[in-house]
């Protein structure tokens, strides 16, 4: 049986040469000595050449026999006798150097890194603490997470997703800490993902994750080494993936959303009082349109008179209903928002100064909103931007206008009923089997009998 | 698989919502006659049968009321004991719902249509009905975080108001010696009752046990006091029987001076509608197992799964088409009745519980000694 899996190597090497007809970049060297012959194929593109020379060139000059070469060839790790025509091929789009020699086909792995230098982290910033974010390379951020956390514990997995980007990735987690069930769990929904190209972490989010519509991340993407080992730490699991800049964190629970790398280089009450900003944040940019809404158009008499007429007065030239006023706003700010982020970092900033003060300053002179309006408006967008993980404050940017919806119809009593369904809807999901939003989170992460959840 | 604390989470549910079950009104109505000795009678009363309680479902772990009942009863007995369960816990949430539905047009927003105010109600407690227990735990106690500090400062500012009468205090409890009667007996217990929910929570409840006695004693205690007394002391001995909703009208009294909002009101009506939307999602949550478990759908089993899933949303349907006609026909008057005749089925259906209970324990007892 083991010499029927053998690829027969004149029958591969015309196949390759077939499968390989229009691609320009496939290189093909004819090695020849006294002794007899190699025959190496590989695609230029993706194959370091100083490797190729060094390890089969160059060697093959030098050692005299072919028996020798052969040998030389297998004594690398890396390499590989493929048993299949598909294997082969595959092998070879990855960066795989076939060489022929005799009736053998081996496989040597000379894939060229091109990994960018290790650069600051960009979305995930703190104050003091590294600065280091992972980079596109895998074996490099492997090696970030490597030095943090220097123990055997440390399990890593390899595979493979997607059927043809074939994005490599590796499964990271503390073998004494880690929750069992969540990783038969997630290699199962892993090996069930279906689909041709994989390029980004988010992607992988999206496609394991259940249900399929959801407002809120119950997977944590992020670009920080740091917290990736943290979160090793506490026994979660990270999935490195090739080619992109961040690592996949699960499960991930609604507090931990609220938690930047800050809180721990802080001193803790510091850090204790940073995350209630951060809640404090999370209630303002939620409620404070659909507040607003409620007080001028359903109870004004709930504030104090004072504010109830300082509101009124302010609104006195408005000509339409405080939801319409709320919605423009907050839109123009969305656009001012998405346009700075598209726009070329050198125009950005001046449709950022024409947007918001220019605009703003006119829309409330010719009072089309009032300025009350406007101070909500900068409030709504500043408390938005504390949020530290950037796909939390996505979900919670869209939370807001449906409370916006609700007090419209309901006033003061929609808000509450937002309220209770939010709360609702965010215990009943479930990140890998864990609850996603509950009190006193911690809990869980101590082992023993104490467990709940 | 939760831990005992949700336990005290349930029982606090329900002594916190009292004030919107019509328990202060009956307790009021009752203060020239026997209404402290029949809270005194109460307590004792109500803290034994929930430790009784507690103690028997010891006895069944990880099973819900259908479990048991289908154990040790012949199936159209306790079919028709489920349903009837379900149905007598799920009016409960009849009449939190209708009356938060009437106080809302009445204090809150009286330009939106109560109907309309109702269907949002009704939306979100049916949806919110079908999640697991667990995740109705989790949001239980959300909410009593939330609610909690809240209702303690509102009973602070209560109690310490200059214009809060201790003399109508006084006066009342000069007829601590009248004879106590059932209904004022029934209205008080209602405090305790939160453990009845513990039926179906309890399949989720690891190794479940009840401690903290004292605790649960002094909370209902407390609670008792606060919503006697502080309709008593702000509108006066004798007013404070003219009000449909006397915890309503006491803090609609109270004012916050140093925030943005004014009256206390609104505070107030935030707090315990998110306390009732979630309580009439547990007990809709309970009913609609009870009745599932009538029909002999019960637990989470794989084979009767899709079934349950599709016959859960005709019950919870049931549900608000019933509430729903029932705000359209009944008035304040009737919906007053219908608590207190509510309430004192209910206490006696409590009774009844724990003795069935009690008669399962034996059998089962029994069987496993066989």
């Amino acid at each position: 049986m083991a010499t029927d899996q053998k690829l027969h190597a004149e029958e591969a090497r015309k196949c390759l040469q077939e499968q390989l007809k229009n691609i320009g970049d496939v290189e093909q060297r004819e090695l020849k000595n006294e002794e007899g012959h190699a025959h190496l194929i590989y695609l230029k593109s993706m194959c370091d050449p100083i490797l190729v020379n060094e390890n089969l060139i160059n060697r093959f000059y030098e050692l005299d026999s072919m028996e020798l070469f052969e040998r030389f060839i297998r004594s690398f790790p890396s390499s590989l006798e493929p048993k299949d025509k598909q294997e082969l091929l595959r092998n070879m789009l990855r960066g795989c150097v076939a060489i022929f020699i005799r009736d053998r086909v081996l496989l040597l792995d000379a894939v060229l890194v091109n990994a960018g230098a290790i650069q600051p982290a960009s979305t995930e910033n703190v104050m003091q603490g590294p600065d280091d974010s992972f980079t596109e390379n895998i074996e490099v951020n492997l090696n970030m997470i490597r030095h943090r956390y220097q123990t055997t514990d440390l399990k890593t997995e390899f595979m493979t997703v997607g059927r043809i980007s074939q994005t490599r990735l590796i499964i990271m987690y503390d073998e004494t800490k880690v929750d069992h069930s969540v990783l038969e769990e997630l290699k199962k929904r892993l090996s069930e993902l279906k689909t041709d190209i994989i390029q980004s972490a988010s992607e992988i989010e999206r496609h394991t994750m259940h249900p399929k519509l959801r407002l809120f991340p119950t997977l944590m993407l992020t670009e920080r080494p740091d917290r990736a080992v943290l979160n090793i730490s506490q026994g979660k699991v990270c999935v490195l993936m090739d080619s992109t800049g961040y690592v996949l964190v699960l499960p991930a629970i609604f507090n931990d959303f609220f938690t930047a790398m800050d809180d721990k280089i802080q001193l803790p009450p510091i850090g204790w009082f940073l995350k209630a900003i951060r809640y404090i944040a999370l209630f303002i940019t939620v409620m404070m349109p659909s507040l607003y809404v409620a007080f001028t158009s359903y109870n004004p008499e709930i504030l104090k008179m004072q504010i109830t007429l300082l509101i009124a007065g302010s609104r006195a030239t408005v000509p339409y209903p405080s939801s319409f006023e709320v919605i423009f706003m907050l839109l123009a700010m969305e656009f001012l928002v998405e346009a700075s982020v598209r726009l070329p970092k050198a125009v950005s900033q001046s449709a950022t100064t024409v947007g918001g003060l220019i605009l703003g300053t006119a829309a409330t002179e010719a009072g089309l909103v009032s300025n009350v309006m406007i101070i909500l408006v900068a409030a709504v967008a500043i408390t938005n931007f504390v949020i530290p993980i950037t796909m939390m404050s996505m979900g919670i940017r869209v939370t807001k206008y449906v409370f916006i919806v609700l007090s419209t119809f309901f006033g003061l009593v929609g808000i509450v009923l937002g309220i209770v369904s939010l709360i609702m809807y965010l215990t009943s999901l479930r990140s890998f089997g864990k609850p996603y939003l509950k009190m006193f989170a911690i809990e869980w992460r101590r082992k023993g009998d104490q467990q709940s959840g | 698989m939760v831990r005992n604390k949700y336990f005290y989470y349930l029982f606090l549910l329900n002594a916190s919502i009292n004030l919107i079950n019509y328990v202060p009104r009956i307790l009021i109505q009752d203060r020239f006659g026997g209404v402290l000795m029949s809270m005194l009678i109460a307590v004792p009363v109500g803290s034994l049968l929930m430790y009784v309680f507690s103690k028997l479902l010891q006895r069944f772990p990880g099973e819900g009321l259908p479990e048991i009942f289908h154990s040790v009863f012949p199936v159209w007995i306790s079919g028709f004991l489920l349903i009837l369960y379900g149905l007598a816990w799920y009016f409960s949430s009849v009449i939190t719902l209708i009356s938060f539905m009437d106080i809302t047009s009445r204090y809150i927003s009286p330009d939106v249509s109560p109907y309309i105010v109702l269907t949002g109600f009704l939306v979100v407690v049916g949806l919110s009905a079908r999640l697991d227990s667990e995740s109705l735990l989790y949001a239980l106690e959300m909410v009593l975080y939330i609610a909690m500090p809240l209702i303690a400062y509102m009973a602070w500012r209560v109690f310490s108001n200059p214009y809060f009468s201790w003399d109508s205090v006084r006066q009342i409890i000069t007829y601590a010696w009248n004879m106590p009667n059932y209904r004022t007996i029934a209205a008080a217990t209602y405090i305790y009752t939160g453990y009845i929910n513990m039926v179906v929570f309890n399949r989720i409840f690891r190794r479940f046990k009840m401690k903290h006695m004292f605790s649960i004693i002094l909370v209902s205690i407390v609670s008792l006091f606060i919503s006697l007394f502080a309709p008593l002391g702000i509108l006066g001995a004798n007013g404070a029987g003219e009000h449909v909703y006397p915890a309503f009208s006491t803090v609609d009294a109270m004012r916050i001076r140093y925030f943005i909002i004014e009256r206390m009101i609104y505070v107030f009506f935030v707090v315990y509608m998110m306390l009732s939307l979630m309580n009439s999602i547990i007990h809709w949550h309970v009913g609609k197992e009870l009745v599932l478990g009538g029909f002999k759908l019960e637990g989470e089993k794989p084979s009767l799964l899709p079934k349950k899933r599709k016959a859960e949303w005709w019950v919870l349907a049931l549900f608000a088409v019933i509430i729903f006609v029932l705000a359209t026909v009944i008035n304040q008057y009737t919906l007053n009745d219908m608590a207190i005749v509510f309430l004192d089925v209910r206490f006696a259906g409590e009774i009844l519980l724990v003795i069935l209970l009690i008669y399962a324990a034996m059998r089962r007892g029994r069987r496993r000694r066989a």
